[in-house]
């Protein structure tokens, strides 16, 4: 296990990430009441208490790496950069989305800004992951490439083959496993026979961490120390996470395969509790007021996106014709 | 005008395109080993001698793998050429094509685009069932990707060309009797379809259809190896009186419907030869398109003449039987008058 | 009101059909134009439509019978209506044809087996070129896959050019106040004579000034006759036969009336010699007496052209001074036997005789 040396965070790094952290959570929660509200009409699998993976990895990238997400992907895809503002009108299913409302909750994303079109087939983002990474180790683009899946994921065939395809050609991708304790119901226990799946890495001649995946900072840390080492055209990484869903896997689940003992342990050191305690009570470099502000303006900007997506055209009924081949505009 | 066969005329293609565009690479199992075969049927024999192994890039045994490469190659800048050994190893990376490289470019509402090509050998050739499909009609019902099936070395060559040009995923069908490869990897039973290929620079365009043989009594429609069993079929047929045209579509998607109906619309009446099986198959599509589109110009039923609902065989006399035969095709255009 | 279920002249070549099956019994109820029956021509299985809706009565002809065409084989009553207070009208609403030939043996039938309507298949393709050609496809005999009708078989019958043609008909009104008058005064002086006769009359006069309508076309031949032969529809038995009046245009009113009541006789005693059946120039066909106001006459074969005449109607019965007789009639002819002007003038003629048909005793 990684341990994040946090004495040289500035205060304002630190803020940083909660506030990106805090972004995702209240956009997930919005999302979640606007569903509620017959608003959203996409299925949504939310993000709600693992938001230091995305936001740890992605602070260690470059604008032009690449993220891959999963079917839970709001994350990943607003830690990478994409807008709240086209991700939410995605969800609307409006025009304006970040895929003009092709793609919905599962498939967000925005080539410009590194983030790809979120890949709702578990595990089928990894062998892609490779190919991206191939291809930026062909064009000498010194990109790295991540692709997120979790612990249920990392059993799917496709992510073996793209781990071994990464390895022997030692390509700048890293492989971040999620570890939330449960593939939808299915606890970790039951399908992974081995302790962490980051003990699999050597399997491939890859090295495998091991994070604490609530701890923005040590999961940055982790990436980093991946990241040189990709870029330095030494291969791939595997990056476990052990964090937790505090939702439910999708917006139909009550999570009854799972104790509310255990869920009130995982909130208490969830990402944003961790953080605060940081910043708060651990290195006194905020106050509670600076919290409130970086809530207010977390706030400011989710009522802007909901504002956009709600003012946003629909599309044509015909629109469903658009796109199936790249000529079709 | 040097005379190719299609394995020699693809490698060509394959050359040129890589010599004019440096983001065009090969990705496969055994395509580039030194002392190897060029791939499983030496489409690619020779080629790491110029490119080098990046470029022609050997993969380990993993379906998923290629598919999956290929496309995050081609999502970001690059040209990938994937080989795969035999097509029914399109199996195992289905969702690699069929969820991925097929609906990326829709989902993300046209703003990526997968230009990768996927070449795969089809066709019964006595290695029993696993090794023999024709899978063609399978990849023509995944909205989002083009499929071609080239039957004579200037269409490989053309085709091919316009393949790794094309913005989206296209998938190729090879036919392991029309190669024409030599040496340990010749085939028994494969004919000489071997034909004049022009020195350098030229495309066939995707989309279009081809008349092989015109005529105006019946219209038969085929592709792959079964255009060669509709001509042996008309040859036999002008015997008799009756002028059968051969259509080629060369592409399967986008189709080249116009080509087809405006034979029909002639002839008035329409056989569809496949290799495939009959059921829920390419030709049915063939014949419900014609029917919708056609139907008053129609003055007999539409036959298919493909193989059973069954997986290819082995033995060499059950595997002519399941294999759509000039003689069948004759009797078929017969029950027609 | 009853209406009679008659037997339709399908055929080309025959006038006998063999009934197949009925699809309904004695005594059910038929929508109009639902299949009632199917009949066998020498070339096809037809279904026919009920002409009315109402109750199936009076069935006269079982499955496996010969049949004649025009004869009536049963009949449609309104419901409520009973069989007694049921006076059979003969419903017009498409055209009647006229009979086809002379009564003739009927063809030495096979021993028929009894078995469902076949269907006569047609492919798309001949079906359109048929359509665009205006040939009547189901009569001609499929050579293509299970029979159907293909595009060989549609050119075929193409060339066969009576087939290949719509006939033209030509219909108008005529103020008949004075033919009626001139019947009256004509029986007033002793001479009894019917419309028809003087009808007879009339067309041999239009005929005399318009000569190439006296003309008849069998296969590709037209030929323009010197004898005036007038072809006549008579009613024999509820059905209408076709009978000859040979050298018309030799006779006078009262020969014209007593030669068309011998024939009548003839025909009800079946007694018809095949020149009192076959060879007319010109036919006429009243219907009028059935009470049919107008009608598209169908020409018979060999082709000649032919006059159908409709009801006298009476127009303010009431009043002497204003009281007027109209009466329709139509002329029908092959195109290729009779240019559409000449046709035109000569219907023009016949009216101006029926308008002042004192014209037609000079």
């Amino acid at each position: 296990m990684t341990v994040a040396t946090r004495e040289n965070e500035s205060r304002t790094d630190l803020l940083n990430l909660y506030r990106e952290m805090l972004l995702i959570r209240r956009f997930e929660e919005r999302c979640n009441a606007l569903f509620l509200q017959g608003k959203i009409p996409s299925t949504l699998h939310l993000y709600i208490g693992q938001e230091a993976v995305a936001v740890g990895v992605c602070a260690a990238l470059r604008p032009d790496d690449y993220v891959l997400g999963t079917h839970r992907p709001h994350g990943h895809a607003l830690a990478k950069g994409v807008t709240p503002h086209s991700i939410m009108a995605e969800l609307y299913g409006k025009v304006t989305g970040c895929c003009k409302a092709k793609g919905g909750s599962m498939h967000v994303g925005d080539m410009s800004v590194g983030m790809f079109p979120a890949i709702a087939i578990v595990g089928a983002n990894a062998p892609i992951a490779t190919g991206a990474a191939l291809s930026a180790k062909m064009r000498g683009s010194g990109q790295v490439v991540v692709a997120f899946f979790g612990e249920g994921g990392s059993n799917e065939g496709a992510v073996h083959e793209a781990m071994n395809m990464a390895a022997i050609w030692r390509l700048p991708v890293l492989f971040v496993c999620e570890n939330n304790l449960y593939g939808a119901s299915t606890p970790v226990n039951q399908i992974v026979a081995v302790e962490n799946v980051a003990d699999r890495a050597v399997a491939y001649g890859m090295p495998g961490v091991i994070v604490e995946g609530n701890d923005v900072v040590a999961v940055r840390e982790a990436t980093r120390t991946a990241v040189e080492r990709a870029r330095a055209g030494e291969g791939p990484t595997l990056i476990e996470c052990k964090t937790y869903r505090l939702c439910g896997h999708s917006r139909s689940d009550a999570c009854n395969y799972r104790t509310r003992e255990e869920e009130a342990e995982w909130r208490d050191k969830e990402p944003l509790t961790w953080l605060a305690r940081v910043l708060i009570e651990e290195r006194q470099l905020a106050t509670p007021s600076d919290l409130e502000r970086i809530e207010a303006e977390v706030e400011a900007v989710m009522l802007e996106a909901i504002a956009f997506a709600e003012e946003s055209p629909e599309p044509k009924p015909e629109d469903a014709l658009l796109h199936v081949f790249w000529e079709d505009k | 005008m040097p005379v190719m066969t299609i394995a020699e005329a693809l490698r060509e293609g394959i050359r040129e395109e890589m010599r004019r565009d440096p983001t065009v690479f090969c990705l496969g199992e055994d395509i580039g080993i030194p002392g190897g075969f060029g791939g499983a049927f030496t489409v690619t024999l020779g080629l790491s001698d110029e490119f080098g192994h990046d470029r022609i890039l050997d993969t380990p045994i993993s379906e998923i793998g290629i598919a999956g490469v290929a496309i995050g190659a081609a999502m970001t800048g690059m040209r990938p050429i994937a080989d795969v050994q035999y097509g029914d190893f399109l199996f195992c990376m289905m969702d690699q094509l069929a969820n991925q490289a097929a609906k990326m470019t829709y989902m993300s509402g046209g703003t990526v685009k997968v230009p990768l090509v996927m070449r795969a050998p089809v066709g019964s050739t006595r290695r029993g069932s696993q090794h023999a499909q024709s899978l063609e009609a399978f990849f023509t019902h995944i909205p989002g990707l083009k499929v071609l099936a080239p039957s004579t070395a200037y269409d490989a060559k053309g085709l091919l060309k316009s393949a790794i040009r094309d913005e989206n995923p296209v998938l190729i069908f090879e036919h392991k009797l029309l190669y024409g490869s030599k040496g340990g990897r010749s085939e028994k039973g494969a004919l000489t379809a071997v034909g004049e290929v022009p020195d350098g620079d030229y495309v066939v365009p995707i989309g279009k259809g081809i008349v092989r043989r015109a005529g105006k009594d019946v219209t038969i429609v085929g592709k792959l190896l079964t255009v060669y069993r509709a001509l042996g079929a008309a040859d036999e047929l002008a015997q008799e009186g009756i002028e059968a045209e051969v259509i080629d579509p060369r592409t399967l998607i986008p189709l080249d419907k116009e080509i087809i109906l405006e034979s029909v619309r002639k002839t008035g009446r329409l056989v569809v030869v496949e290799e495939d099986n009959i059921t829920h198959g390419w030709g049915a599509e063939i014949a419900a398109m014609v029917a919708e589109e056609a139907f008053f110009y129609l003055d007999a039923p539409i036959k298919r003449v493909a193989a059973p609902d069954t997986p290819p065989p082995f033995a060499p006399p059950m595997e002519e039987f399941y294999v759509p035969s000039v003689a069948r095709v004759v009797a078929a255009v017969k029950s027609l008058f | 009101m009853s209406v009679n279920v008659v037997v339709p002249p399908l055929g080309t070549t025959v006038d006998t059909l063999t009934l197949i099956a009925w699809y309904k019994q004695e005594g059910d109820f038929v929508q109009k134009d639902e299949p009632l029956f199917v009949v066998e021509t020498d070339k096809a299985t037809l279904d026919v439509e009920s002409p009315a809706s109402g109750i199936l009565q009076k069935v006269s002809a079982t499955a496996g019978d010969s049949v004649n065409a025009l004869s009536r084989i049963a009949v449609i009553l309104a419901e409520g209506e009973s069989l007694t207070e049921a006076k059979p009208t003969l419903l017009v609403e498409k055209p009647v044809a006229t009979p086809i030939q002379a009564p003739k043996p009927a063809p030495a039938l096979e021993q028929r087996k009894l078995s469902l309507p076949r269907r006569i298949f047609i492919s798309p393709r001949a079906k359109r070129l048929a359509e665009t050609s205006q040939l009547a496809w189901q009569t001609i005999v499929g050579t293509g896959p299970e029979g159907a009708v293909v595009e060989r078989d549609v050119r075929a019958a193409l060339s066969k050019p009576q087939s290949a043609v719509t006939p033209i008909t030509l219909t108008t009104e005529t103020d008949a106040t004075e033919l009626v008058a001139l019947q009256a005064r004509l029986r007033q002086m002793g001479v009894t004579v019917s419309y028809d006769d003087l009808l007879l009359l009339i067309l041999v006069r239009a005929l005399r000034e318009h000569p190439k309508m006296n003309a008849s076309l069998e296969g590709n031949t037209v030929t323009h006759w010197e004898a005036v032969h007038i072809g006549m529809t008579l009613e024999v038995e509820e059905d209408l036969r076709l009978v000859v009046l040979r050298d018309a245009d030799q006779k006078g009113l009262k020969a014209l009336a007593q030669e068309t009541n011998a024939l009548k006789r003839n025909a009800e005693a079946g007694n018809i010699s095949p020149d009192q059946s076959q060879g007319a120039t010109f036919a006429i066909t009243n219907l009028g007496t059935f009470g049919i106001d107008a009608f598209t006459p169908v020409i018979p074969l060999p082709a000649c052209p032919l006059l159908g005449v409709g009801r006298i109607k009476q127009e303010n019965a009431g009043d002497k001074a204003t009281q007027r007789h109209n009466m329709w009639i139509s002329l029908s002819f092959d195109p290729r036997l009779v240019r559409g002007v000449l046709g035109v003038r000569f219907l023009q003629c016949v009216a101006e005789y029926i308008e002042t048909p004192t014209l037609a005793l000079i």
